[in-house]
């Protein structure tokens, strides 16, 4: 009945008709609503005959989503004028009947499969070999949620609500199959990216930023670039407020060994990072687990406030929710094992499956009844048996329930016309809109640079670590002698430097790298900028600190071991510390992006540089004697050159003291004569191929970030 | 430092679990449950306590506590590797008398398996993260069984149900009361109880900010504190509503005042109440606590009425207890069975011996493709060197970051089960090390084969045995230098920098990057007390020593060593033999050994969880 009058809707209309609310759906009270079916088509012109409470913020959403919006519900992008009326233009040729038959904006689930290839071990433990199993992570999920209210998707784990907030936001990996539309459009990545924000579980921040300062950047990186820096400290402001961070604004995040602002707050940070854009759609996955009943509880009312009055659509997955969280939301959906078990408003929820034949008992929280009554135990077989068989029957019951007959008869009539949205202006209207890459370059450069700042300890390590290595190389000899054993000694104490720059970068990238790692993770997940703007921020950001500490190193070492007193030379020594420093935070750093745990990387990037040193020094094995295939190897390692730089400057023209060893006597020529021939021919080819080196070795880490895919934040 | 703030975690608690009960402290976070856990089992280690914990009457004290008590901790610390069998043989083994025989100890396991309905997984493996094993719930049990061996009559638990899905909480419940039902005293805390779980629960305490706000049966709460005007609302969980009741709501300031106001009241309120004073029972025999007995005589005269005789019995029981807790194995017993669950743990934990088999086989490519086809004339002689001290230092540097880590993740379960008094540290220590043996001679194997064909070292059977034994003495000597940080050192970082500094003082004095002429003679005794100085020199005797090198070629023929005794005088290595370097070995070990044992002896091996 619902459907044949909506037809009758004026088609033409002004686009203000646009944002009136006709959709029955709200009305989940079974039995009155068809009866207010007739009556709302007329009447919800007004927004005013809604069985629930809410007429106010109806009005309230009405008049907010108008002007903000104006006439642009069909199309991706709010952000100028011209943009918008090509599209009212291009609404009112193809799609009118959509535009103008979709008031309140929707987000559509329309019979929804998602599919994974379910793997089960590692792939060393044969898993290769075994076929992947494919699993159904969602069966045939429809449901529908409506801007302005406040959405909690409730199961037991494994029943697919994080998968659903997936594909959702368009993060699926696995087989979609259905559609997943807003506002008559079908989702897609870029198109979400716009719409929707999405909260991870994990609150990944950096603990030495203060709220403000961590939103702050975060608008610099996400706001359009024509914002001035005024502008955009109003948009932090009204997002702190917002989100009631009010009072601890200018704390620190802290993390686990510094104290900082509490679990609830740094999920409100969270929140408010992904609230900068003014997102239509927020979709948070578990944003209460890990919290206290109260901070949960006072979480989710910021929340509802949020839907409420802000006018966005807000998804929540929850894991239990209590009985006065389950309250406070507009509508809950029940999944149990991909299946939809119930969706509808909580007050509804104790009437229909008493009318199914579950009543709740008195005090039971009824959440919590009826997510265990739908859930599966698979402890023994029997019980899987029987609790599968009545989850089924009751998605069963749920299928022919008239609550879902509303929310289909109110969808079919559009099923057949999603628009495909051409996404590649609006990427290029992301684009034309985002800010520029120097501002979003300077912004990662800075924060890297307040964060180590603030971080002391750190601080003195990247600055003084280099030096503290000098003194257990000299401990034992002091100066070098002129005698043979003078030879000796050079040769440790020069491969040692050759080796500790690049070992000391790594246990500075160890110490510093992964909290940034993660926050470039997460934030990358957003699209803000690219692996190679970090990176090269990184190492644009690594660049100075290695320039003071190895040449603290170098100075120290140099002139207490008694090297050549030779200005220039020492120059070039300097020099070839901070090369091979520089080269070794940008391998480490890249060795971070391939391989996940931090122990495992840092062995693996020491074995590395233990190698190359190996094959390419000439200090441990000498290169004149290798064969010829190793000595080709050698030609690819680093220390090759910088070794050759280092040993040619030292023993060219070093005269040794022969007092014992009277008539016969080599000089350092010889020496560079029968180990190192025509090193001094060679030093400015040396200096290129090094410094080229460690501005491959920041491509090379790219590559190496790129080959690892960003990894799942759950 | 600034001085430290003392802070009262409970305030004046009074109560009485009684056998036969299924007893709940609950509370919001902070509310001080598990202190309460910690003081009633005696595992605080800070803080002051005044007042009395008092078990059948006697004021109980640790090792009576340990005697006829289990405390379960909220998170399994069990070996992923081992069967549940396996896991309650171990403990059973040095937890029961040893007048107990072996068929006994092994009806006890059963009798438990049997208790906790696990027998259809005992030969299971517990397994973890990555190895297929048990569900939460069934490793929980093994978590409570292993407390049920000493057929303890109290049983504490701390959060018994954190962590696990709302059927198998409830499971572990049902068991809790089914155990309690059979006489047993069962205390434990709990978070957000489900109604099913606050159904099954005989008794509970509400907790807030240290003090009680309720102690009674539990199906009285509601009632109780819908006669104090809060009424429980229809579709709520009254747990749920009343420990919300109980806490502070740091949301904002008013609230926190108005819910702070709410639990004074509700403290007063049960202070007055029959609750309260019905339940103080207590009465005190032993001697040394006379003084305290006297306290609680005073304060509540008509408890201690007509119980005297049953007293008396209850005593001697606990007493039994006492005695039969004392009687536990001996070191060597001890010592015994760490060793068989050390060899079963490692030897189970095969992708972690395969992976460290092809760590050794790569290094040991990459070190003999280095040195591949070694010539004999001067400019070698460094490289021959050079392919002695690598063999030395290469491959131990690699294990003493592995092992001090691998000792630092075994104090996840040694530090509990020292604080349990399983066993005794040096035990422990002495049964890991000799247990290593096996598996690092394994490793050296395969380090030394490649390395030694590939480099084309000398063929013949003394050469190569001393090449074998050399290397796994020196491997060995830094695998007792790794436990020695390990034990000396908190965290798994400065145990990691305190290895490394030694290693490289080690290292720069072994006499191949520097020679040993030229150190000064004031730090000359930092090269003979350095085991990897005597294992380089000993490998050079062995390998070098017969050598001839050509020197027909050499541009300064007076410093071309022509024999392989020239080389090891130039390189200073040639004051002392192979027995000299054998001591210099063996000391380090014996050192290294000697400082281990008395740091764990005085220091305590927390874990460092983050």
């Amino acid at each position: 009945m619902a459907q044949n009058k909506e037809y009758l809707v004026p088609r033409s209309h002004s686009p203000l008709l646009n944002h009136i609310n006709i959709n029955p759906i709200a009305d989940t009270s079974s039995t009155r609503s068809d009866q207010e079916n007739d009556l709302g088509f007329y009447q919800k012109a007004s927004a005013s005959a809604h069985g629930m409470s809410t007429d106010s913020r109806q009005n309230d959403g009405f008049q907010d989503d108008s002007s903000r919006n104006g006439p642009m519900d069909c199309v991706s992008s709010q952000s100028t004028a011209i943009e918008a009326s090509g599209n009212v233009d291009k609404c009112n040729q193809h799609q009118q009947d959509e535009c103008n038959n979709y008031t309140k904006p929707r987000l559509d689930v329309n019979n929804l499969t998602y599919t994974i290839r379910a793997t089960s071990g590692h792939w060393w433990s044969g898993n290769l070999l075994r076929p992947a199993r494919r699993k159904q992570v969602l069966k045939n999920v429809s449901m529908s949620f409506k801007r302005g209210e406040i959405n909690a998707i409730v199961g037991t784990s494994g029943s697919g609500k994080t998968s659903l907030l997936d594909v959702i936001s368009g993060r699926a990996e696995g087989q979609v199959d259905g559609v997943v539309s807003y506002k008559h459009e079908q989702c897609t990545r870029a198109m979400m990216r716009q719409k929707a924000s999405y909260v991870i579980q994990a609150d990944r921040l950096l603990p030495t930023l203060t709220v403000r300062e961590t939103l702050t950047y975060m608008a610099f990186m996400k706001l359009p670039g024509k914002l001035s820096f005024k502008e955009i400290d109003q948009k932090v402001q009204k997002v702190i407020i917002v989100m009631g961070l009010l009072h601890v604004a200018d704390s620190r995040i802290g993390g686990a060994v510094i104290r900082g602002v509490s679990g609830g707050e740094k999920r409100r940070i969270t929140i408010g990072v992904q609230l900068l854009k003014d997102p239509e759609i927020l979709l948070l996955d578990e944003p209460t687990s890990g919290l206290d009943s109260f901070t949960a509880r006072h979480l989710v009312s910021t929340l509802r406030n949020l839907a409420h009055e802000g006018d966005k659509l807000v998804l929540i997955s929850i894991h239990q929710a209590r009985s006065d969280i389950f309250n406070t939301i507009d509508r809950v959906a029940i999944l149990t094992d991909g299946q939809l078990a119930y969706l509808g408003p909580p007050s509804q929820m104790v009437p229909y499956f008493t009318s199914i034949g579950y009543p709740c008992p008195k005090h039971q929280n009824p959440c919590d009844v009826y997510t265990d009554l739908t859930s599966v135990d698979r402890r023994t077989l029997s019980r899987e048996a029987e609790t599968s068989s009545r989850a089924k029957e009751i998605c069963e019951a749920y299928e022919t329930s008239e609550l879902r007959q509303n929310m289909i008869e109110n969808k079919n009539i559009h099923s057949s016309a999603y628009r495909y949205h051409d996404n590649s202006d609006a990427t290029s209207s992301a684009q034309a809109d985002g800010p520029s890459w120097l501002r979003i370059f300077l912004c990662l450069l800075e924060r890297m640079n307040v964060h180590l700042w603030r971080e002391r300890t750190r601080l003195l390590g990247r600055i003084f670590q280099h030096a503290f290595f000098v003194p257990f190389m000299i401990l034992y000899i002091g100066r070098v002698d002129n005698d043979m054993g003078g030879i000796q000694d050079r040769m440790g104490l020069l491969y040692q430097t050759v080796q500790t720059g690049p070992y000391i970068a790594l246990t500075n990238v160890v110490a510093i790298f992964p909290v940034l790692r993660e926050t470039f993770y997460r934030e990358t997940h957003d699209g803000l900028y690219s692996t190679a703007t970090f990176l090269t921020a990184y190492f644009v950001h690594a660049l100075p600190f290695n320039i003071i500490s190895s040449t603290l190193f170098s100075t120290f070492l140099y002139w207490v071991v008694g090297f050549k007193a030779d200005l220039l030379t020492f120059g070039m020594f300097v020099l070839v510390t901070v090369i091979m420093a520089q080269f070794g935070e940008m391998i480490s750093v890249g060795f971070l992006g391939v391989i996940r745990s931090v122990q495992l990387a840092c062995d693996s990037t020491a074995l590395l540089f233990n190698t190359l040193a190996f094959f390419g020094s000439g200090l441990i094995r000498s290169l004149a004697t290798m064969p010829l295939v190793l000595k080709r190897i050698g030609y690819i390692c680093i220390q090759k050159y910088s070794t050759e730089i280092l040993v040619g400057n030292e023993f060219h023209n070093l005269q040794f003291d022969c007092d014992n060893e009277p008539g016969v006597c080599a000089t350092g020529n010889d020496f560079l004569a029968s180990r190192y021939p025509g090193v001094m021919e060679h030093v400015t080819r040396n200096f290129i191929i090094i410094g080229g080196y460690s501005v491959l070795a920041l491509g090379v880490a790219i590559v190496m970030f790129k080959a690892r895919k960003i990894p799942t934040l759950y | 430092m600034e001085p430290g703030r003392t802070n009262q975690i409970l305030k004046n608690v009074t109560f009485t679990a009684r056998s036969g009960q299924l007893m709940a402290i609950m509370g919001g976070s902070g509310s001080g449950k598990t202190s309460l856990l910690d003081v009633v089992a005696c595992r605080t280690t800070t803080g002051d306590i005044t007042g009395h914990v008092l078990l059948n009457s006697v004021s109980r004290t640790k090792a009576i506590i340990d005697s006829c008590a289990g405390y379960v901790r909220q998170d399994d610390r069990l070996i992923a590797h081992l069967t549940v069998r396996e896991t309650l043989m171990f403990v059973a083994q040095l937890k029961l008398p040893k007048s107990f025989s072996s068929q006994r100890v092994c009806d006890r396991v059963d009798e438990v398996i049997a208790e906790l309905g696990l027998k259809h997984v005992a030969n299971t493996k517990v397994g973890d993260a990555n190895i297929r094993g048990l569900s939460g719930g069934e490793r929980r049990r093994v978590s409570i069984g292993i407390h049920l061996l000493i057929l303890p009559s109290v049983i504490l638990l701390d959060e018994p149900t954190s962590g696990l899905d709302s059927f198998t909480a409830t499971n572990i419940i049902r068991t809790l009361s089914l155990l309690a039902k059979k006489g047993r005293t069962i205390l434990m805390s709990i978070h957000q109880p489900r109604f099913d779980i606050f159904s099954m629960i005989d008794s509970l305490m509400i907790l807030s900010s240290g003090s009680v706000v309720y102690d009674g049966p539990a199906n009285q709460m509601v009632d109780y504190f819908t006669s104090l005007g809060f009424p429980c609302p229809e579709h709520t969980n009254p747990c749920d509503f009343y420990i919300d009741l109980a806490t502070v709501d740091p949301t904002s300031r008013e609230r926190e005042q108005k819910s702070r106001e709410i639990i004074h009241s509700l403290h007063d309120a049960f202070s007055a109440s029959a609750h309260a004073s019905a339940e103080v029972v207590s009465f005190v025999d032993s001697d040394e606590v006379q003084k305290s007995m006297d306290l609680v005589r005073s304060r509540s005269p008509l408890a201690f009425e007509d119980n005297d005789k049953a007293c008396t019995k209850d005593l001697r029981d606990l007493l039994r207890a006492y005695e039969m807790q004392r009687d536990t194995p001996g070191y060597f017993k001890q010592f015994f069975v760490i060793l068989v669950r050390f060899l079963r743990v490692s030897s189970d934990d095969y992708p972690s011996i395969l992976s460290k088999v092809i760590h050794a086989l790569l290094m040991s490519v990459l070190l003999g493709t280095i040195y591949v086809d070694l010539k004999l004339d001067e400019q070698s002689v460094r490289d021959w060197f050079g392919i002695m001290f690598m063999s030395t230092v290469m491959y131990p540097y690699m294990v003493i970051l592995g092992l001090t880590k691998q000792c630092h993740e075994e104090r996840r379960f040694l530090y509990f089960e020292l604080q349990d008094k399983l066993y005794s540290p040096v035990a422990y220590y002495f049964a890991r090390i000799l247990g290593e043996i096996p598996f690092h001679l394994v490793y050296i194997f395969f380090y030394c084969i490649p390395l030694y064909t590939i480099a084309g070292l000398k063929m013949d059977m003394y050469s190569m045995t001393m090449f074998f034994v050399v290397i796994s003495a020196s491997v060995f000597t830094s695998r007792c230098l790794a436990i020695m940080a390990a034990a000396l050192m908190p965290t798994f970082q400065i145990a990691g920098v305190f290895a490394q500094i030694i290693f490289s003082l080690l290292l720069m004095s072994a006499g191949f990057f520097l020679n040993l002429d030229s150190i000064i003679p004031e730090l000359s005794w930092m090269s003979d007390i350095n085991y990897i100085r005597w294992s380089f020199q000993a490998l050079s005797i062995v390998e070098i020593k017969d050598l001839r090198f050509d020197c027909n070629a050499s541009l300064v023929p007076a410093v071309c060593p022509s024999t392989g005794e020239q080389a090891l005088a130039q390189y200073g290595l040639d004051d002392g033999n192979l027995g000299v370097a054998a001591a210099g070995l063996g000391g380090s070990v014996v050192v290294f050994l000697a400082i281990t044992l008395i740091g764990i002896k005085f220091i305590p091996q927390k874990p460092q969880d983050d």
